[in-house]
């Protein structure tokens, strides 16, 4: 592992501020191309075990957030303060967005009460980057890479969506080595990627990215390092990042090119908390768009008893696609679409799966279930809303006295339209099982935070430009989901991945042509 | 698993101290459990771990638990009382709540007891420190099916993945 460390005071570095699928894959990246990169992350390096609670409770991003609106009071968010991000969490479903998704506002037109406006890039602009996303993450299925294997819990969503006539069925595609790759195993079909996949078979920042840029020898990880506040010159331009070391230490290191990628929450939150006054509203919110428009994806859990035995847990946790829905028809009640994605839960987790507040005889009756349960996730896109957004809480304050994020999230009527029917639909799945009891709930706990730093054509509609470069400040950067425009049926990681990779190219010229 | 033997629990040692205690006046002719549940005759500590184990085998009552899991449901909801002061008043008040003699009650009549409860911040302490036992525990994992953490025996790749001869119908 590298030593290489750079001085606080050099300002030829790029600073990334997280190290996770956008900020791990940017360090990668740029300094494969030959920047200096320093990158701070708030986490320590995450300790894996086969243990969702313990693991999430350990490794989840704990500080108190403010809150309004439809999310699950006692914990609306998840994400992760750790090396590697929320890489440590994901699933591994590496899909591509569609076309329509990149043109939401002119596909979906003007619906009321969303803040719709279409991406400032097209499907094609992003199809090479997303070809060299999959090459790199190994992705299944494709490349010549077999497809995970089936289990009883992805077959019997295959089965039984093949039963109710949907054609687009598969494995998926995932990020999960089914053979060896970039130096990484194939997978052991353990269960438990959601808790960090203990050898290293999915792909995550930790296991793959941040390894790649410390054997560059041009990329310093700096842990326990939460940044506080991006600063500026009189022109304008960004010159560094301030921030609290392990001990709670302020330091500060000086940058050339400031790239933030702390999260579709933690990311608004540092422009505004780096108000100054030249930007009294917040840094690169000029236009009031700082955190607006926040999207989630819609989340939706099903889960069935069956008259056999299922052992869901088995296999990898999110292989099995139903794609069909993925498309575009308002024929159905709603714009946007939606996928169904087999999901295996582990016991610990099981009784707050079925009812956080669950308790009594009925109850047990269902846990003792477990053996013949079948489980699947909905995953659907949701629509930005401009009063859906990231604030600066009044009162609530973090272990450094920083203000934390308020996070205000209400779905909007198409959102609803969307779940129900994902919902329905899905139970009948089910159904053509011989199941004995469904649940079909949508989740309140959100894992994907997207929009709130947004790209967008117009400075007046968003944060940043096709590059994810911000509109007021030339050298800084939004790096992460939270530059998406809208989010879609598709997961965000891969989407992140390859925004990642397309900016590192970018940034790269800009410096080697003094542009920046 | 259990947080610690449960023979060595300072729990089951006022729990037995409440059943001797008990069992001193069922010799005078009266039931120990309805001394157990007016809680006159028992040490206050005694009683209120006799209150917090039935809350917790309320919650979840699987058949194939025995009394050691409700004892370490009851000091898991102990320890965190103990490390978070915050938790004691909604413990205690959560308690206070319950009606006089709700050990005794039977199954129903405890679970209507604890339904104006849910939601409430003793609630969520009492399910969330029973859950975190019960769920681990091997008896539940063993009744459930359920091998627990894979990578010890290397995961499932070597073993058949796909037992579906229970199910009926096309599959095409």
């Amino acid at each position: 592992m590298s030593t290489k460390t750079f001085a606080r005071d050099d300002d030829s570095v790029v600073v990334v501020i997280g190290s996770g699928a956008g900020g791990g894959t940017l360090s990668a990246e740029l300094t494969r191309l030959g920047a200096s990169v320093v990158c701070l992350e708030a986490g320590q390096p995450a300790i894996y075990e086969q243990n969702l609670p313990a693991f999430y409770a350990r490794t989840r991003w704990s500080d108190p957030r403010g809150f309004d609106g439809d999310l699950y009071p006692d914990l609306p968010v998840l994400i992760a303060k750790a090396v590697g991000g929320t890489t440590n969490f994901w699933g591994g479903v590496s899909l591509r967005r569609q076309a329509h998704e990149m043109r939401s506002r002119t596909t979906y037109g003007a619906l009321p009460g969303t803040s719709l406006v279409d991406w400032p890039i097209t499907l094609e602009d992003l199809e090479p980057w997303y070809a060299q996303a999959e090459q790199r993450l190994g992705v299944s299925g494709l490349n010549g890479k077999p497809d995970i294997p089936d289990h009883n819990n992805s077959e019997l969503l295959k089965i039984g969506a093949r039963r109710r006539g949907y054609k687009k069925v598969s494995n998926g595609h995932l990020a999960i080595n089914t053979v060896p790759h970039d130096g990484r195993p194939a997978c052991r079909q353990m269960g438990f990627c959601t808790s960090g996949c203990v050898i290293g078979a999915k792909w995550s920042s930790t296991h793959a990215e941040i390894p790649r840029a410390l054997a560059t020898g041009r990329f310093e990880l700096r842990q326990q390092c939460h940044a506080t506040k991006i600063e500026h010159d009189a022109a304008g331009r960004v010159t560094g990042v301030v921030y609290l070391d392990a001990e709670g230490r302020e330091q500060r290191q000086r940058a050339r090119v400031v790239c933030v990628a702390a999260n579709g929450i933690e990311t608004p939150r540092l422009l505004l908390l780096s108000a100054s006054g030249r930007f009294p509203q917040g840094l690169a919110n000029g236009a009031d768009q700082v955190g607006r428009h926040y999207m989630t994806d819609l989340v939706g859990r099903l889960i069935a008893v069956l008259p056999g035995e299922v052992h869901n847990y088995r296999g990898s946790t999110n292989s099995g696609l139903v794609a069909d829905d993925m498309a575009h028809d308002p024929a159905r009640g709603f714009s946007g679409g939606f996928l169904y994605v087999a999901r295996g839960i582990q016991v610990p987790s099981w009784p707050n799966e079925i009812d956080p507040a669950g308790f009594g005889t009925e109850f047990a009756k269902l846990m003792e279930a477990y053996p013949n349960a079948v489980s699947a996730a909905v995953l659907g896109e949701d629509m930005p809303v401009a009063d859906n957004r990231i604030t600066l809480d009044g009162a609530l304050r973090d272990a450094h006295g920083l203000p934390v994020a308020h996070v205000t999230k209400r779905y909007h009527a198409n959102d609803l339209a969307l779940m129900d029917y994902a919902l329905k639909n899905g139970v009948e799945i089910f159904k053509s099982l011989g199941a004995t009891f469904t649940l079909a709930k949508q989740s309140r706990t959100v894992i994907h935070n997207l929009g709130t730093c947004r790209m967008s054509a117009d400075p007046a509609d968003g944060v940043c430009d096709r590059f994810g470069r911000t509109h007021e400040v030339p050298n800084l950067f939004i790096s992460d989901g939270s530059q998406f425009t809208s989010s879609a049926a598709a997961p965000p990681t891969l989407t992140i991945v390859t925004l990642a990779l397309r900016q590192a190219a970018h940034i790269a010229e800009q410096l080697r042509t003094n542009a920046i | 698993m259990p947080a610690s033997d449960p023979n060595f629990s300072p729990y089951r040692r006022r729990l037995l101290a409440g059943a001797v205690t008990a069992g001193l006046l069922a010799s005078h002719g009266l039931p120990a459990r309805v001394f157990a549940a007016t809680g006159a005759p028992l040490a206050a500590d005694a009683l209120r771990a006799a209150q917090l184990h039935a809350v917790c085998r309320t919650l979840f009552p699987h058949a194939f638990l025995g009394d050691a899991t409700w004892l370490a449901c009851v000091e898991k909801i102990e320890a965190r009382v103990k490390a978070d002061p915050a938790a004691a008043a909604p413990v205690a008040e959560g308690l206070a709540a319950l009606p006089a003699g709700f050990a005794n009650l039977d199954q129903a009549g405890r679970e209507a007891a604890l339904a104006p409860l849910v939601g409430s911040p003793f609630f969520k302490i009492a399910r969330q420190s029973a859950a975190s036992v019960v769920y681990y525990a091997p008896e539940t994992w063993q009744a459930l099916h359920y091998p627990g953490p894979s990578a010890p025996f290397g995961g499932y790749v070597d073993r058949p993945l796909v037992e579906l001869d229970w199910l009926e119908g096309p599959r095409a």
